[in-house]
């Protein structure tokens, strides 16, 4: 039997037996394309955890002050500090450094009051943290060197204020008994996005102005610093830790983005781990089920092996005409589920942008087939070693 | 009589099935030589031995004991491969249920045998349409089995029997499930057959069916019982 009659045997046996045909491909289509959609959904997740952790500003760290063993400051961090880390020669990793002091105020805007965080710190607060505008200005040097009462508010506390939606940028809100002017709205960051505004909101003010008016002129909530590049956080943070040492001060409490990276990143991690089980299995169904339909076929197709036994069929034609059929099946089924695959991820699924990448298509794709020779082998040695006069009695 | 006058032959053919006290012996000892160019009948009732004969004869099963040689060979032994190789070029079988393949058309079917010993595409398609129209169903070629008559099926089987030109034709109970009109179409067609030189063995139960053979044997409890020739059966 040449191997063209081979394959056109094997075609023309699965359009006559199209029901199982189509269950079979049916199976390895729903294999393959959830592989492709599961795994693209993962790698979409993570894209946009990283996007949002970049948008956090990727090279920030926080210095917060050392505690006891009952959580409360051991060691205050103070603005000497502040200038240590800014200008001492070893902080070779240090970029920006920037002193917050933290406060609570009440805000109101006419007869709507909130209870906002006031975060007192310098313009380079907004840089080191990659903090972006929905509106308005971030305040500058001279905001602060004049000491006008201006304020960056975030969305949470311009909703708190204004909850008819309307822009805070322009008005005039009262912030601990003193008219502040807002310049700017902060757009939500992905702490944000991923565990809701603080409630009340928070303002941003020049450090000097919170000082005057709030927290007085004492030690410094936290020190926000910048890495020179993402590369070297780690660096800057023991840059960090020595000169604040060398101050005689105990080892601060770092946190950077790059934790938070971490974080996410682990649980983004177990989330894609998840997904790819979840789609491995799916695939390891489809072969079981192409194994089924295939063994089903088979035994209903026993007497049509009888006769093709009967005609003088070799047990290798036989064999290969039904790993052909799984083969086909399963390259068929393959094929439209990475087009259904392909299609499926244009459109985003739970908010997130599907990323396809090509290896995954490849080892769908190569799985698939090699279900079909796996799954179908067995059946087709189970087919060509069948006893002629057994499979002609049968259905006879 | 030589080698090559000789279609078949079967020496002490035994054939056994189970072990021990369960054994059944459907063989007991069979010797037959058919000629080439014999029209042979094999009769009998129920349990005589007439399929498990048909069996061996086909190469479709081994005998338990004793020696089978088909054109001069022997069969007996030889590997599944090159007994396939037998069953595609040296018989043509013809089934008492037909036995087409559903899902082929007639002219599929008729090819089949030629597909598998390796026949062009384009002889096969020419020899498969001469065939049927031997057995009188040009126009049908392209009709599947179920869009035909039981004996038009039996006629496009006895097509695919002849078509890959075998020592000999193996029919079991060909008329088994036809009318009397399809019936005699079929003999017909075996006469005709016969009357071009082909060796022709037929297991029936029917009297009318044994009676157009030119050699009957009687079959009982395993042995051939009997051999009788018709007289008026003339090859």
């Amino acid at each position: 039997m040449s191997p063209l009659d081979l394959v056109a045997a094997a075609v023309r046996s699965l359009r006559g037996n199209l029901t199982q045909s189509i269950l079979t491909t049916l199976m390895v289509l729903i294999g393959v394309g959830s592989v492709i959609t599961l795994v693209a959904v993962g790698n979409g997740t993570t894209a946009q955890v990283n996007a949002q952790v970049a948008s956090l500003g990727a090279s920030a760290i926080y210095v917060n002050p050392a505690t006891d063993d009952q959580g409360s400051i051991s060691t205050p961090l103070t603005r000497a500090d502040r200038d240590s880390l800014a200008s001492d020669p070893l902080g070779t990793a240090i970029g920006l450094v920037a002193p917050i002091v933290y406060g609570n105020s009440t805000a109101s805007a006419g007869s709507v009051s909130a209870s906002p965080q006031i975060m007192g710190t310098t313009p380079d607060f907004f840089s080191i943290t990659n903090a972006k505008l929905s509106a308005g200005r971030f305040f500058t040097t001279s905001d602060a060197l004049t000491n006008q009462s201006v304020a960056v508010i975030d969305e949470g506390l311009q909703m708190a204020l204004l909850p008819d939606g309307s822009s805070a940028v322009g008005q005039t809100i009262i912030v601990a008994d003193t008219p502040t002017l807002v310049i700017g709205v902060l757009a939500p960051t992905a702490i944000d996005a991923m565990y809701g505004m603080a409630s009340g909101g928070t303002a941003y003010e020049p450090i000097d102005h919170v000082e005057a008016i709030i927290t007085g002129y004492n030690d410094l909530g936290s020190i926000a610093l910048s890495a020179t590049s993402p590369d070297t956080v780690d660096a800057a943070e023991s840059q960090a830790a020595a000169i604040l040492a060398a101050r005689g001060e105990p080892t601060p409490y770092f946190s950077s983005s790059d934790e938070l990276r971490e974080t996410l990143g682990g649980t983004q991690e177990s989330l894609s781990n998840l997904l790819s089980s979840v789609a491995a299995i799916s695939l390891l169904v489809g072969g079981i089920g192409v194994t089924n339909v295939m063994l089903l076929t088979v035994r209903e197709r026993t007497r049509e092996i009888g006769i093709r036994k009967a005609l003088g069929a070799q047990p290798i034609s036989l064999a290969g005409q039904f790993v052909l059929e799984a083969t086909g099946l399963s390259i068929i089924g393959g094929a439209l589920g990475v087009a259904g695959a392909l299609i499926a991820t244009l459109f985003p699924v739970t908010g997130v942008m599907p990323i396809v990448d090509v290896p995954t298509i490849g080892l769908a794709a190569g799985i698939s087939i090699a279900i079909g020779i796996f799954f179908g082998t067995y059946p087709a040695v189970k087919a060509a070693r069948m006893n002629p006069v057994a499979a002609l009695r049968v259905g006879a | 009589m030589t080698v090559r006058d000789t279609a078949i032959t079967l020496r002490a053919v035994r054939r056994e099935y189970g072990k021990g006290e369960s054994m059944v012996s459907a063989l007991d000892g069979v010797d037959l030589v058919v000629p080439s160019g014999e029209y042979l009948a094999v009769v009998g009732p129920s349990g005589a031995g007439k399929s498990s004969l048909l069996n061996i004869l086909g190469c479709l099963d081994q005998p338990s004991s004793g020696s089978l040689e088909i054109g001069g060979r022997l069969v007996s032994d030889l590997p599944e491969k090159k007994v396939a190789s037998i069953r595609n070029t040296e018989i043509g079988f013809v089934f008492q249920s037909f036995n087409l393949i559903p899902s082929l058309t007639a002219l599929a079917n008729v090819e089949l045998p030629m597909v598998y010993a390796g026949v062009g595409r384009i002889e096969r398609q020419n020899r498969a349409q001469a065939a049927l129209g031997q057995v009188g169903l040009r126009g049908r070629e392209r009709h599947r089995s179920n869009q035909l008559s039981g004996g038009q099926q039996q006629r496009v089987a006895v097509a695919r029997a002849i078509v890959n030109r075998p020592t000999f034709i193996l029919a079991d109970e060909p008329t088994g499930n036809l009318d009397s009109h399809a019936t005699e179409d079929v003999l017909t067609i075996f006469d005709e057959l016969h009357g071009g030189g082909a060796t022709v063995i037929v297991i029936t139960h029917e009297d009318e069916v044994a009676a157009r053979a030119q050699r009957v044997i009687v079959m009982r409890d395993g042995r051939i019982e009997r051999s009788y020739r018709n007289e008026k059966v003339t090859s």
